[in-house]
């Protein structure tokens, strides 16, 4: 096989959206990746213009557009919001790939989702008026149901879906492009991986709706109640400083102890996956986080896969746990070209973790970025829309 | 009779004061008690005047609801209708009751904790423990370091679906729960001995704190009266048998939908391995916990072996029906002292923990080193047992070669090393420890016939003399700092000093003095290792160990860390440096919340008090 797998990565944000080409016999097979961003880091380029470029860059000279293969890594915002858009359903698709907890039809896998889902409406309901920051962080656990459903009914050509779990022996083959393969690594489904994602009873936000919420009154007859200026006089020595007293509760803290817990969990149910064509190695482990990458590191034959990886998807916009250090350090090769899809948010200053990236683009590796110029061989949109990457097959 | 009742109008002779206050509990907690039948335990704790809260010298009970920002009205334990009836008896719509038994509980432990560490306790400038029994709606409790110390109980609804031996929805008090009462206000004592165990420098210091904390309120169950002849009758002698005196918070666990209790002394099978895969600090603190109660049963298995035998007509094996009462009675008497024994062994690690960074393997030298000074022949095989406990989990200090208890014992100062502590301070420490343990609790004033109780004016006498005596531990410091392990260019700050009479074996008393020194790291290593390190500082320290003449015996110490330099101290320091950022990288993979936390308090934001005791 000659030539090359083409990895373009559009400049979206603080999200993913990469759209692989290959060529073959006739025309170019092709894969989307995840199309989506978060409320708090959208780019100069709208998410429009990103879908349009997508859809146009896969038509045909008559203007049919078709995708070989459609991945949604998982259901968060800044991974599937540009599905929401009406244009897909006149895109042909062949396969669409999708977590298994995404499966209508399982029903252990539902019942995750719903707990989720329920988790995430709690908080973002707590957060809305109080901050917005901390709100967005909630709203991109929400459901996303609308761009969800292009991915599990839509787009034209009826797609067979494909409900992934983590199976650490067999290479399946890849529909479309003869002599390539696809390993997925992730997500998991072992007892002990269901357990992870499912929420630790003791949080109050992971209740079934209606039962955490209360009155909020004394919990004794009103004949115990004093109110706090009748109490300062009755009881002088137990004055209470109103700082100290405002200590006492700590809710929002938990709530977003909640939050960072549930988006964790559900970036966990990413798959991941690397794509074998010729001698290219590209994995995509979509917003994987520490609990999704232990297994993996623990199987010596999967770490000895990982090793001959040439082109990295950087996990989780480059946080310091979507990619542990082992992984960086010690398992990737020291060739390996490595893409980083973020635009930094202010606020949220670790992502991406300055260490890591600069562990990615030692000597001899490359890290690229969404956002900023690349250097040649690469090619880069005339107004910054995408840059592109070539793996040699 | 007549003579006296004439003469009542002019009598000046007082009553003696009391010694004790009796005060009903809930025995370990309302659904227990109702379980077992016997709602009411009544225990004794030292007596003190108290003002409504209650309101004593060590402890202030204050029942503020932040969630419903309202008091509850405190209650008044010298009122004569409720002395006359030690106190109210136990209810779970009256809050006064919850006050009541607060007060109670944490009073009896602080007098387990006076016991153990041969004096008086006074927390830091002379502030009160606040306690507060319903802080918040929700499920759980904890300790606030901040604002002088508080402890924080929740309250909560029990689970609609799944609530236990509960009612549906009924409503659940952590305050009512004698463990998670002990847990916490243990929490705040470990914060008085070791103020900088907040900061966490390694995957034990949580952990430490939260095994600590358990393995005090799972002992503290033996001192309730009736309760462990009870359980004894019951599992025939057994005391691994599941059953309340072995599990903590059984209604808290099932009320929150968990199904049983929180956590239990009896861990899962002992797995050397199990610690090198448990990150989070209550689960590694279990494994401190099962390993310290596997200690006391072999123990006390052994100790009532010839009871047993007697019993028995040398068969060793129980008829069947019940146990004679008798037997009953002496093998209580056994497990209550030999868990009397233990609980004070572990409190007594206090006298010897390192002032920073502690680890499971400093404990468990710690504990072995007080123990083996009051009890040099380990004839109960206690020290033995709970060695052999702590190696089958993988507990053992990474800094020595066996496991003989030679090599465990923190080593002796040798000859003349370092000369002896100022012999002022010495005196000084030991008169006020000896002048502590006379006086009565109570409020700052002479009450005539009284016992000898604190004045305001020997309150700033004292204050004053703790400054001095803390200036001149400051000098002796720094002229001695290389024989300390300090680094004698950063500044030394004397944390704490206090002296213990201790009693042992064969009425061996030792009186020790015990000094804590404590150093940060220069401000430019945290600059440098600012964003990495997440909020943890750096920090080293030693505690120096000296006996009654000011001799000193041992120095424990936790090099400050460093960036370079030469010399067993700098090599020291570099080790605890990449420990310390090894620690905090590997956390932040772990932590969710991480990408999301400022930065500065990356890990500080993670690892306190507030987080970790979600769930207490």
């Amino acid at each position: 096989m000659a030539g090359a797998v083409t990895v373009r990565m559009y400049n979206i944000g603080f999200g993913d959206a990469f759209l692989l080409s290959v060529p073959v016999a006739g025309g170019s097979w092709r894969m989307l990746v995840d199309c989506g961003v978060h409320s708090q880091g959208r780019s100069e380029h709208d998410i429009d213009d990103v879908v349009a470029d997508i859809i146009a860059t896969a038509a045909d000279p008559t203007g049919r557009a078709r995708l070989d293969v459609v991945v949604g890594t998982h259901r968060h915002r800044d991974h599937v919001l540009g599905f929401e858009d009406d244009r897909w359903a006149e895109v042909e698709v062949g396969e669409v790939w999708l977590p298994w907890v995404e499966d209508p039809a399982d029903i252990e896998a539902t019942s995750l989702r719903e707990v989720h889902d329920a988790a995430a409406f709690a908080l973002h309901q707590s957060f809305a008026a109080a901050d917005s920051a901390k709100a967005e962080l909630a709203l991109n656990s929400l459901t996303n149901e609308r761009a969800m459903w292009t991915l599990r009914h839509g787009f034209a050509g009826t797609p067979t879906r494909r409900y992934v779990d983590a199976d650490l022996e067999l290479t399946h083959d890849v529909s479309g492009l003869p002599g390539a393969g696809v390993r997925f690594l992730g997500p998991p489904r072992d007892e002990a991986s269901i357990r992870a994602m499912n929420p630790p009873k003791q949080q109050r936000w992971f209740g079934p709706p209606g039962v955490a919420v209360d009155d909020g009154g004394a919990v004794f007859p009103p004949e115990f109640v004093i109110d706090p200026a009748t109490h300062a006089a009755l009881y002088p020595h137990l004055a209470l400083p109103r700082t100290l007293a405002a200590r006492l509760v700590q809710e929002e803290d938990d709530a977003f102890a909640a939050t960072t817990w549930l988006d964790r969990s559900v970036n966990n149910t990413s798959v991941i996956f690397l794509l074998q064509v010729g001698s290219a190695r590209l994995l995509f482990p979509g917003d994987a986080q520490w609990g999704a990458w232990r297994g993996l590191l623990e199987t010596p034959a999967i770490r000895a896969l990982l090793s001959q990886v040439n082109m990295y998807k950087i996990s989780h916009h480059g946080s310091h746990n979507g990619t542990p250090t082992e992984l960086a350090r010690e398992v990737l090769s020291g060739s390996v070209t490595s893409l980083l899809s973020v635009r930094s948010i202010p606020r949220w200053s670790e992502v991406p973790k300055g260490e890591l990236v600069d562990e990615l683009a030692e000597p001899g590796r490359l890290v690229l970025r969404s956002a900023e110029p690349a250097p040649q061989p690469t090619r880069q949109h005339p107004a910054g829309l995408w840059v592109e990457h070539d793996v040699a097959i | 009779m007549g003579d006296t009742a004439k003469g009542t109008a002019e009598r000046t002779l007082n009553y003696p004061e009391p010694v004790r206050r009796q005060l009903q509990i809930y025995a370990i907690d309302p659904m227990v008690a109702r379980l077992s039948g016997s709602e009411t335990v009544t225990i004794s704790v030292p007596y003190e005047p108290l003002q409504p809260g209650p309101a004593g010298e060590l402890l202030q009970v204050i029942d503020f609801d932040a969630s419903a920002d309202c008091y509850y009205e405190p209650v008044d334990l010298e009122d004569r209708r409720i002395l006359l009836t030690d106190g109210l008896p136990p209810s779970e719509r009256d809050p006064r009751f919850h006050q009541q038994m607060v007060y109670a509980v944490v009073s009896a432990l602080l007098e387990n904790f006076e016991r153990g560490l041969g004096r008086r306790l006074r927390w830091r400038g002379d502030k009160r423990l606040r306690a507060f029994p319903h802080a918040f709606r929700g499920p759980n409790a904890r300790f606030d370091p901040d604002n002088d110390g508080s402890i924080l109980f929740g309250y909560f609804r029990a689970d609609r679906r799944d609530p236990g031996r509960n009612l549906p929805g009924q409503n659940v008090f952590t305050c009512l729960s004698h463990d998670i009462i002990v847990h916490e206000a243990t929490h705040a004592l470990v914060h008085r001995l070791r103020e900088r165990y907040k900061d966490p420098t390694n995957l034990d210091v949580y952990a430490f704190h939260e095994g600590f904390a358990d393995v005090v309120a799972l002992f503290q169950h033996f001192t309730l009266p009736d309760l462990l002849a009870r359980h004894i009758q019951q599992n025939r002698t057994d005391l691994t048998a599941r059953s309340p005196l072995v599990e903590l918070a059984e209604q808290f666990g099932e009320g929150s939908g968990s199904g049983r209790a929180l956590r239990s002394a009896m861990g899962a099978a002992p797995d050397p391995m199990a610690l090198a895969r448990t990150f989070e600090p209550h689960g590694r603190g279990s494994i401190m916990v099962a390993a310290v109660f596997d200690a006391f049963f072999s123990v006390y298995q052994r100790s009532i072996a010839d009871l047993l035998r007697i019993a028995t007509s040398g068969t060793g094996v129980l008829p069947e029906g019940a146990l004679h009462p008798d037997l009953v009675a002496r093998v209580a008497a056994e497990a209550r002292a030999t868990a009397q024994r233990m609980l004070t062994l572990c409190i007594r690690s206090f006298q010897f923990l390192p002032p920073v960074d502690v680890t499971m393997g400093a404990f468990l030298r710690s504990a072995v080193t007080a123990d083996r000074n009051l009890y040099p022949a380990d004839e109960s095989g206690l020290r033995g047992a709970l060695v052999e406990a702590f190696r089958r989990r993988g507990i053992y200090p990474d800094d020595i070669t066996s496991l003989s208890e030679e090599a465990l014992l923190w080593p002796e100062v040798s000859g003349r090393a370092l000369p002896p502590i100022p012999g002022d301070v010495v005196d000084y420490v030991v008169q006020e420890t000896a002048a502590g343990l006379q006086e009565s609790r109570g409020v700052l004033e002479d009450a005539p016939g009284a016992r000898r109780r604190e004045t305001k004016a020997d309150l700033d006498r004292r204050r004053r003399a703790n400054a001095e005596a803390a200036a001149q531990l400051s000098a002796y410091a720094r002229k001695n700092a290389g024989a300390l392990g300090l680094d004698p260019d950063l500044k030394i700050r004397v944390e704490g000093f206090n002296a213990s009479f201790l009693s042992g074996s064969r009425g061996r008393v030792r009186v020790e003095v015990v000094i804590r020194l404590v150093q940060s790291a220069p401000e430019e290593l945290h600059e440098k290792f600012g964003p990495r390190l997440g909020g943890v500082p750096l920090r080293g320290g030693c505690t120096v160990v000296a006996d009654g003449t000011g001799e000193v015996r041992y120095v424990v110490s936790r090099a400050v860390p460093c960036a370079a330099g030469r010399g067993p101290l700098a090599e020291a320091g570099q080790a605890r440096l990449a420990a310390t950022l090894g620690f905090v990288d590997a956390v932040t993979g772990h932590d969710a919340f991480g990408p999301w936390a400022d930065p500065k308090e990356r890990v500080t934001s993670t690892l306190n008090f507030a987080r970790i005791d979600g769930g207490w």
